[in-house]
């Protein structure tokens, strides 16, 4: 009786956490298909750079702010599982001596929820009035009356506050984006058909700047440039 | 002399907050798309006004309220600028509006803390989904504020290619979608 509770405690951990693995995107048909491309012992590997525009369009997430994605498909040899994992890949800077891992969703959401929260929110509420006064008025202030005419008015108030309400700062909006990455990186694992996703290398972007991707494919390292 | 005294008021208050400068970046329409969708059937996200988007000041535009009134009579003024008026007039608020076509379900109305989907589809009378749930026609939905969250979003008519869509919905983000359900290859057929 116990081993039948155990088993299916077990069934269904393993069922929440498939629930909860990443989907990745839909790899395409072959690694000809990206941009940059290599291949290893029958493996082979696709990559495409995301410019910022190409950021902003696929996530609602605003990534440009921190990262560097690269959209990655891996395409095992037929018949063979291939193990992805992300501790397997780097990102260079041409050039430098930068170079970064891809970092998890969780942290990049926490990223760019504490980038948020650092900005500031200026408000400015202009106000404007104009009216009709027919008759005569005494102003308390000056001591005379006024006749009616026409008034008006004009002010602009500013307010100065930390960016709170701005998209990305609360919790909610932390979780949200961490679910987007995570739905879209990756995913991570053996895998015996194409896999695709993204990944997010905290790494300043420039515009000059040229990528080298480094895999660890069966032992050796697959080196894939942008151009 | 003359006591009567009467007012007017136009009081259009927007109450929107828009965001200019810097703010138009985060407030770009961004579509998240997962595998399933169709690619032709996404929209194209806003374009934004300006790639760098690391500014750490943002203006907004909000609060304006443009007053008109007539007063007769005579006034006292208890400050030199502004008086006690005694205005008889409605306020205006855009975000509610039970009597124009864009009215929509409480659930999806406007909350500071919500983000925005602004919906386009063809047919108009498609229905929409979120979640799995029936939410409207298209027609009715043409701003649908959410809660944030990640959402399965779908649109289906009889004769059509269903569209599906994975959206992420952030506080005060607004996200296109543009979604032309083509016909199914068995219609077109029998045309």
């Amino acid at each position: 009786m116990r081993r039948i509770f155990w088993l299916v405690l077990i069934t269904f951990v393993l069922l929440a956490f498939a629930w909860a693995a990443p989907k990745g995107t839909a790899p395409r048909s072959s690694p000809s298909d990206y941009p940059a491309h290599a291949q290893q012992n029958g493996a082979s590997l696709g990559a495409k750079l995301l410019t910022s525009p190409e950021v902003r369009k696929t996530f609602v997430s605003d990534l440009n702010h921190c990262c560097v994605v690269v959209e990655l498909a891996v395409f095992p040899k037929a018949g063979q599982n291939l193990a992805v994992s992300l501790d397997d890949i780097t990102l260079h800077v041409v050039g430098t001596e930068t170079a970064a891992r891809p970092s998890s969703a969780t942290v990049i959401s926490a990223v760019l929820q504490k980038d948020v929260q650092g900005q500031r929110d200026v408000t400015v509420a202009p106000v404007v009035t104009v009216g009709y006064q027919s008759g005569t008025a005494y102003d308390p202030a000056t001591g005379t009356v006024r006749g009616g005419g026409v008034y008006t008015g004009a002010g602009v108030g500013v307010g100065v506050g930390q960016g709170g309400n701005q998209p990305g700062a609360s919790e909610k909006d932390r979780s949200v984006m961490e679910t987007e990455l995570r739905e879209k990186g990756l995913p991570e694992g053996d895998a015996a058909n194409p896999v695709a996703g993204y990944l997010y290398f905290q790494i300043p972007k420039s515009k000059n700047a040229k990528y080298e991707l480094q895999y660890k494919l069966n032992g050796n390292t697959v080196q894939i440039n942008f151009k | 002399m003359r006591q009567s005294l009467v007012s007017a008021v136009l009081a259009p208050v927007f109450l929107a907050t828009l965001m200019i400068a810097q703010e138009a970046t985060n407030s770009a329409a961004t579509i998240a798309t997962q595998s399933q969708a169709s690619p032709s059937n996404n929209d194209q996200a806003k374009p934004a006004k300006d790639e760098n988007t690391s500014h750490k000041y943002h203006l907004r535009l909000g609060g304006g309220a443009l007053t008109a009134g007539y007063v007769s009579g005579p006034m006292w003024y208890p400050y030199a600028a502004y008086g006690y008026y005694p205005y008889y007039g409605a306020a205006f608020d855009p975000f509610w509006a039970p009597l124009s076509p864009y009215y929509y379900p409480a659930s999806f109305s406007y909350g500071d803390d919500k983000g925005q989907i602004e919906l386009k589809a063809d047919p108009k009378n498609a229905s929409v989904y979120i979640d799995g749930a029936y939410a409207g026609t298209v027609q009715r939905l043409k701003n649908i504020w959410l809660d944030p969250g990640a959402y399965d979003f779908s649109i289906r008519a009889d004769g059509r290619e269903p569209f599906q869509q994975r959206v992420y919905v952030l506080t005060g983000k607004t996200l296109n979608i543009n979604a032309k359900l083509t016909a199914v290859t068995g219609a077109k057929e029998e045309k």
